[in-house]
């Protein structure tokens, strides 16, 4: 006889975790469909956006060696502090 | 994470450098760079040297001649930056058996596999702007060498500032071109096979570390499978074009993915083996050790040295201070962790600390959670605040370097205002990148010496030398060993084979994946009341805006007295 109640309650768990699961992947395609798309169009965020999607830079990346950027900034900085114009 | 180590406390083993997971971070880690270097060094690009010779005789001679640089110093510098031993057939090969999910729009599957038919619709569509791109940048380049020719002798200034202006028209037309010219390459792929091979080789080459540990290795095989799926689908979260935009990378969805796994249907028994948070982070930061040279710090000479080198350790010191004494923050080791994420360099900062002071995970995934949002917010704001307030370019360049968090964020800002606030910005942030070693190492002496022992208690250097986490040592030694390589070389040799070989070919893939391991590890292993506890009074976001507003003003300030009152001379150069 307790046997069944037991057996309902984990159907029940597993439902619900599995239903929160869902729920977790469908908030995270519509961030990443819709609610990201619509930000990036808004007028505080669209000029930086298209600056990043003109030059393809890696805006989520978390280390120098992670960015083209910085490896040409290096190069450019190292030049310009090894042979710099002349004075005027 | 405090949990899962283990504390070297009161004796040294010999046996230690077999069996504990420090050490194996050390041999793995260095096996890798070795071998990186081992590929690098013999494939270095044809005509190196007299390459590097030709490209600087051209330097110096324009550098004698013009009072700016001219066209043909542009592209002497262009001709250099080509040397790169990641463009030879070896470094292809470790790109492409390596190379996570690619970038993709608004089809999932494009971050794995591309068609035929479909690589030509995207090439057909970038060649034509690819096209047009090219065109402008050759008419800005004649325009350019008008315009230099023009001046003459250099005597006249009104004719030597139109020249600047036409050259610098031609260098940022000539970038969107290379930039569009990316795009229009693209090519039919299947990464998917490429992906269950390197998920094989690093579940061996963990396993190696989890077998010499005398750790249940199959299991740990077995479970590794899961996580590196989970890490595999971050990544391609991150390569979403939106989410690259929005400064959102695999880190964050790494702990997402995890927490919903382990906050909703639960991670399963068999994953536990694999789930090494330390393991991979320890072995990721040896090979960051790599990644750390010190050669770098002279890159803007003296300001930016005092920019990134003196303000964030008084930020670093100040906001710990700060937090123990003002806010009274419950952990010291999320008081740290926190401090040296926003004012060092966000994420990897925040790794390098939180191993160094052995913090929780959930205190990592924390700092970790509100560099993330506080670099997105900076990286729209700060650049939209110099541009309003007409700023100079190398002076907001500095402060947007010393302040973002986020390596990427900043050359997004940066990028915003231009080609001058884009370098001062990625070179001084890439000069406090460097000083993640040292901070990590100080971190680690202080916690041994004052931190993790009684009150009142001295601690004898054996004491420290027993309780330091080993692995530090790793990553200061990779750090070392490749600064003497980088120096020795000279910078130009150094790009191509150290910077473009053994560091962007090796170091920077593995130490994404072995992090990216971390994180998925972290979200599998965390409950979310475990965080919410944490984050009890807002404390840790107190001290974040705190000492982020501490960081703005000091860099701010130190900026402009560096570029522009104490070295303009430097300034003008840039």
């Amino acid at each position: 006889m307790t046997i069944m109640p037991r057996i309902n309650q984990k159907t029940s768990d597993v439902v619900k975790r599995l239903a929160g699961l869902l729920v977790c992947i469908l908030l995270i395609a519509l961030f990443v469909f819709y609610i990201g798309p619509a930000l990036e169009q808004t007028p505080a965020l669209k000029p930086v956006m298209q600056a990043i999607d003109e030059r393809g830079i890696e805006a989520n990346m978390y280390f120098y060696t992670e960015v083209e950027e910085f490896s040409e900034a290096n190069i450019n900085m190292n030049n310009t502090m090894a042979y710099p114009p002349r004075s005027p | 994470m405090a949990d899962e180590i283990v504390k070297n406390v009161g004796k040294w083993e010999w046996s230690e450098m077999w069996k504990k997971e420090d050490w194996w971070a050390i041999w793995l880690g260095f096996a890798m760079l070795l071998f990186g270097l081992f590929v690098y060094l013999n494939n270095a690009p044809a005509d190196l040297h007299q390459k590097i010779a030709k490209a600087n005789g051209i330097l110096a001679a324009e550098s004698a001649r013009a009072p700016f640089k001219t066209v043909a110093w542009h592209k002497a510098v262009d001709a250099k930056k080509k040397l790169k031993a990641t463009s030879s057939e070896a470094g292809k090969k470790i790109t492409l058996y390596t190379k996570g999910p690619h970038g993709w729009s608004s089809n999932p599957l494009d971050a794995f596999m591309m068609g035929k038919s479909d690589a030509e619709a995207i090439k057909e569509k970038a060649l034509a702007k690819y096209e047009a791109a090219e065109a402008k940048a050759a008419a800005a380049l004649e325009a350019a060498k008008a315009a230099e020719a023009a001046a003459g002798d250099f005597t006249n200034e009104t004719l030597n500032t139109a020249a600047v202006t036409a050259i610098a028209a031609w260098r940022a037309a000539h970038e969107k071109a290379s930039k569009a010219k990316k795009k229009a390459g693209a090519k039919p792929y299947n990464q998917i096979p490429y992906l269950i091979g390197l998920c094989i080789f690093l579940a061996i080459f963990f396993g190696v570390g989890m077998k010499g540990m005398g750790k249940p290795t199959i299991k740990f095989m077995v479970g590794f499978g899961f996580v590196f799926l989970i890490a595999v689908l971050s990544f391609a979260a991150g390569t979403n074009a939106t989410m690259k935009s929005l400064g959102i990378g695999y880190a964050a969805w790494a702990i997402l993915f995890g927490l919903i796994i382990s906050n909703t249907v639960g991670t399963p028994k068999w994953v536990m083996p694999a789930v090494q948070t330390e393991y991979y982070i320890k072995t990721g930061l040896v090979i960051l050790g790599a990644e750390i040279l010190f050669g770098k710090i002279l890159s803007i000479g003296v300001p930016g040295i005092f920019v990134a080198w003196v303000v964030t350790p008084i930020v670093l010191i100040s906001t710990y201070i700060f937090g123990q004494k003002i806010v009274k923050m419950p952990s010291k080791t999320l008081n740290i962790t926190i401090s040296a994420d926003m004012s060092v360099c966000g994420v990897s900062a925040a790794i390098a600390t939180a191993a160094a002071c052995r913090a929780k995970k959930e205190e990592l995934t924390l700092a970790v959670g509100l560099s993330l949002v506080f670099t997105s917010i900076m990286m729209i704001l700060m650049p939209a605040f110099i541009k309003a307030v007409g700023m100079p370019h190398v002076l907001g360049g500095a402060w947007m370097g010393g302040t973002i968090d986020a390596t990427g964020a900043v050359a997004a800002a940066g990028a915003f205002l231009g080609d001058k606030a884009l370098y001062v910005a990625a070179t001084v942030k890439m000069i406090q990148n460097v000083l993640i070693g040292v901070i990590a190492f100080c971190v680690a002496v202080y916690w041994c010496a004052r931190v993790d022992c009684a009150p009142g208690e001295r601690v004898s250097k054996m004491e420290i030398w027993y309780r330091f986490p080993k692995f530090v040592i790793g990553f200061i030694a990779a750090s070392i060993l490749f600064s003497l390589i980088d120096q020795g070389m000279g910078k130009d040799v150094s790009y191509a084979l150290v910077d473009h070989g053994a560091i962007r070919g090796m170091s920077k893939i593995f130490r994404g994946w072995f992090f990216c391991l971390a994180f998925v590890s972290i979200g599998l292993a965390t409950n979310f009341r475990e965080l919410k506890h944490h984050f009890a009074g807002g404390k840790p976001l107190i001290l974040y805006v705190c000492g982020q507003t501490f960081n703005l003003i000091l860099t701010l300030l130190m900026a402009y007295i560096m570029f522009y009152l104490v070295f303009p001379e430097i300034t003008a150069r840039i």
